[in-house]
């Protein structure tokens, strides 16, 4: 008799948790973090986990046509299983997924996110490094599976004692070919064209200073490098926080072939500054920033940067300089030009002036169109705060990322937009993480020079630890 | 244990403790500043990716109680006399009846490894489990515990577990074990533990097999090696009572050499200068005159902040340098300086000082001190993101949390901010325009942080300073 009452007293119990409670509609979106409401995503993209800002437990639900799919909850952290997801995504692909939320007693108003047919160079690799002024401590150069959350090490500090390696670029996105910069006092550039991998003393007293920024022919026989002399200063009220400033700077083209550098007076002019250098994807074109030579630091402010090209044709490059962007005429300079994979598109940073606009509040990325001949900012695509370093993705899709501080106003996180086929820009979301809010607090790095590329980065310390190479002179 | 084997490692444990305490506690500051020990599990997963991890953790838990230096010279005395009982028991086992004073070899060694200012807890960690395993060895004899145990000791305590390579031979030895054999599974299980570090670790092969952790800087760490020497000494010598008393001569005379006063002294200047405790800096250099630069800095800044600045020749000065030197790449100066900068009201200047400070610190460890004071220079400067960032870090932590989450309550209350009496100070004192800062022309940036608010007496004191000894120079 008395486990007879137990039980319906128990069954009594669970009818009442269980019995639908009062929701109230609230006519808005819910506050998520990362805001991936609206957004655009590549149908092969990671779980985008996000964390609820409102008061008790969340619940969300993807929905598409006949189809849903419940998060699990951590905290306040809405967690969408991988294999499930990608399937999720694989269906909805070209369609948008309806994502409803509810925490406590509140029905938010359902946001869609929107997939895209196309897929995203599944790799990411970038340095983690923190947002300092002349020193960095621990870092190191990482490869991010972007369909999940699997991130390796590819380098860091520790392997060198007293190193710091930047500047990594691949050819077209294959990291089997790279070139990377290694600081420090056993110091040097890492050439690995795919076969062969060389250490090179890239300041071989012929160039202005060391390499430093980078580009490969598409044939992968030519990388041009531009060399810089940067200097840096910091302001007292740290609005904008660093200058760093090229007292001078040349672009050299290296033959991978020779192991030279030579050069022309079209990109190594002593009465200008050329920086930034990067080819078109036939190989035909050299797009750089370039700016007329000023005294530095006394003229900082009033170095402004176009977008210029030349040709290049069987290695030679060419006498005649195009200028693509009057960026100067508008008050403006373009820094870090880099065509898209379909040739249509540079894509570039542009701020007030400068060549280090990382550390400039008001750096936007903007977008030449080489097919109207005009130019714009991506007004959709940017924030207030610093929008920058950005890195196409190889496979013509028009996805790209790009660096940004709008987070917190100083640690830069990556985000990925795409160009659609009218030109305009979707919303940016943010870089997925399985705990983004308790992930990206905790985070005192930032992400610099992410780029897309087809396959893993891997790289071997005994590379960076053989022994160095002169650079020639043609 | 019996009292007469209690009696050593308890004398020696009660005079660390007095030592640390009363003589060297600024040294244990030194050492909790330098890190930031947090209760998250980002935090303890984040010591699990090379061997050595476990006792870093452990070394860096143990070094937090060092922000109260009575509970950090605790937990150093706990560290000597664990490393005595330990070092008994095995030396013990290997030659009974030996004199006790034998004992105080290894912790004689430890105790010099923590007089160096960068020699780490996570040392002190390993040592004591290294000790803990050969003992177990010793009392056990057995072969499985040596294959398996001494691979697990590398994982978790990282270099000096190798040491055991030798200790174990050499102990088995003694106490009639088979030597060979010992030594042969010592060896290969080294080789287990060793294998995958080296070819999954992103550390130079020689720095995994002296270890990774126990040094701040990283260098080859081959001072641990004298724990070794400790442990092996006492076999060597008990039968002869003339080198055991040189052993204890030399073990008093190393108590004495290998304290750095000098050091000590300098970094009570920097602690006073951070506690904004003037008057105390001023009667340490009326007691004895400052011998460095950071303590000169210290003194200068001292007599600035309390209106005394016409004492300044009341002491020897050595130029402009004693209030700001050209800046250094290091993690020592730099932090002090930043006191400077600080206290005269020059908030991002400080704020690039601690942020470098930081960087330097050669373990790439965070510092607490540097995040609280980067986190006020944020929130005086109206980046209330930012300061949110470090401040939740604080949280997680033992002694800054409660300061930590009282700062938090004034993010984004621009009233509350200039109301807080250091704070809204700050703020009041900020440069009007923006401009290019330049360490190198120290005076120019006061002479316009004066013009930028001439109620700002330390920066009017310090100018008037570095004005005359200018002159003088």
């Amino acid at each position: 008799m008395i486990m007879k009452r137990a039980f319906f007293i128990l069954l009594f119990a669970i009818a009442i948790c269980c019995a639908p409670k009062d929701e109230t509609y609230v006519d808005s979106f819910p506050e998520i973090y990362p805001d991936y409401i609206s957004v655009t995503v590549p149908c092969n993209i990671a779980p985008l986990n996000f964390d609820v800002k409102s008061e008790g437990r969340p619940y969300v639900s993807l929905s598409y046509r006949a189809y849903s799919l419940n998060a699990s909850v951590c905290g306040s952290t809405a967690m969408f299983p991988e294999k499930k997801w990608h399937k999720f995504l694989m269906m909805a692909a070209g369609d948008s997924i309806k994502v409803s939320v509810s925490a406590g007693n509140v029905r938010y108003k359902d946001f869609f996110i929107y997939v895209s047919e196309t897929e995203i160079d599944p790799y990411l690799s970038y340095r983690k490094i923190a947002p300092g002024f002349e020193i960095h401590s621990k870092m190191g150069l990482y490869c991010r599976d972007l369909t999940s959350y699997r991130e390796k090490v590819v380098f860091e500090n520790t392997a060198i004692t007293g190193s710091c390696i930047n500047c990594h670029s691949f050819n077209a996105g294959d990291p089997s070919q790279v070139t990377l910069h290694v600081r420090g006092t056993k110091g040097g550039t890492l050439i690995r064209d795919g076969k062969h991998s060389g250490f090179f003393n890239s300041n071989n007293g012929h160039t202005r200073g060391g390499c430093t920024y980078e580009a490969w022919h598409p044939s992968g026989k030519y990388i041009a490098y531009s060399t810089n002399i940067p200097l840096q200063m910091y302001h007292v009220k740290l609005d904008n926080r660093i200058e760093i400033y090229d007292k001078d700077s040349d672009i050299s083209i290296f033959d991978c072939a020779t192991e030279e550098l030579f050069t022309s007076p079209t990109i190594a002019d002593s009465a200008s500054f050329e920086t930034y250098p990067s080819f078109s994807r036939d190989g035909k074109t050299l797009f750089f920033a370039r700016a007329l030579l000023r005294p530095m630091p006394d003229e900082y402010d009033s170095a402004r940067y176009n977008l210029c090209c030349t040709s290049f044709e069987d290695g030679k490059i060419g006498n005649e300089i195009r200028t693509l962007v009057d960026a100067e005429a508008d008050s403006l300079s373009i820094c870090t030009p880099r065509p898209s994979a379909d040739g249509r598109y540079v894509m570039f940073a542009v701020s007030s002036w400068g060549t280090f606009p990382i550390w400039h509040r008001d750096c936007q990325l903007g977008l030449y169109d080489m097919k109207n001949d005009s130019w714009r900012i991506l007004d959709e695509v940017c924030s207030p705060e610093t929008d920058s370093w950005h890195s196409w993705s190889n496979n013509g899709s028009g996805w790209f990322c790009f660096a940004s501080r709008r987070d917190d106003g100083l640690h830069t996180r990556v985000y990925f937009s795409m160009i659609n086929p009218d030109g305009s820009a979707t919303k940016p979301f943010m870089l997925p993480q399985r705990r983004p809010d308790r992930y990206y607090t905790r985070l005192f790095y930032s992400y610099n020079i992410p780029e897309l590329s087809s396959s893993e980065f891997t790289l071997d310390i005994d590379e960076l630890t053989q022994d160095k190479k002169e650079m020639g002179q043609r | 244990m019996d009292i007469s084997k209690a009696r050593v490692p308890a004398i020696l444990g009660i005079a660390a403790f007095l030592f640390f305490w009363l003589v060297y506690p600024n040294h244990l500051r030194f050492a909790e500043q330098y890190q930031m020990f947090l209760y998250t599990g980002d935090y303890f997963c984040s010591f699990f990716n090379r061997p050595g991890g476990f006792a870093a953790y452990l070394g860096a838990f143990f070094t937090q109680f060092a922000y109260i230096p009575a509970l950090g010279a605790l937990v150093y005395a706990s560290f000597i006399s664990l490393t005595a009982i330990l070092a008994g028991a095995c030396i013990g086992k290997a030659v009974p009846r030996q004199s006790l004073s034998l004992q105080i070899l290894p912790a004689a060694a430890l105790f010099c490894m923590m007089c160096n200012e960068n020699f780490k807890l996570s040392g002190a960690v390993a040592f004591v489990m290294l000790l803990a395993f050969v003992l177990l060895v010793i009392k056990t004899n057995s072969s499985a515990i040596i294959l398996a145990g001494q691979a697990l000791l590398y994982c978790l305590v990282g270099g000096i577990a190798l040491q055991a390579v030798i200790l174990l031979p050499v102990y088995a030895y003694f106490c009639g074990h088979k030597v060979w054999k010992t030594f042969l599974l010592s060896a290969a299980s080294s080789f287990i533990g060793l294998l995958p570090a080296m070819l999954l670790c992103q550390y130079p092969p020689l720095r995994l097999i002296f270890g990774t952790e126990y040094f701040r800087f990283p260098v080859l760490f081959t001072g641990q090696w004298f724990f070794c020497l400790a442990m092996l000494l006492p076999l060597l010598i008990h039968k002869y009572r003339w080198m055991r008393a040189v052993v204890l001569v030399c073990c008093a005379v190393l108590f004495i050499l290998m304290p750095d006063m000098k050091k000590e002294r300098t970094m009570k200047y920097d602690h006073l200068a951070y506690r904004g405790r003037f008057n105390e800096i001023i009667k340490l250099a009326e007691k004895k005159t400052p011998q460095t630069r950071i303590q000169m800095n210290c003194l200068n800044l001292a007599l600035a902040a309390t209106s005394n600045i016409d004492r300044l020749y009341d002491f020897p000065q050595n130029g402009v340098q004693g209030i700001m030197p050209p800046y250094s790449r290091d993690f020592v100066s730099t932090l002090t300086l930043a006191e400077v900068l600080w206290r005269s009201g020059q908030t991002a200047a400080a704020q690039v000082y601690v942020f470098e400070a930081q960087e330097c610190i050669p373990d790439y460890q965070k510092s607490a001190r540097c995040y609280k004071r980067l986190a006020e220079t944020a929130i005086i400067m109206g980046t209330y993101e930012v300061a949110g960032k470090y401040l939740t870090a604080l949280s997680h932590t033992l002694f800054y949390s409660g300061w930590a989450r009282k700062a938090a309550t004034y993010l984004g209350d621009e009233q509350k901010i200039s109301g807080h009496d250091v704070w809204g100070r700050q703020r009041d004192y900020m440069y009007d325009e923006d401009f290019y800062y330049d360490v190198n022309n120290f005076g120019l940036m006061l002479y316009r942080l004066v013009q930028s608010n001439p109620a700002n007496t330390v920066a009017k004191n310090l100018l008037i300073a570095y004005q005359s000894l200018a002159n003088n120079e």
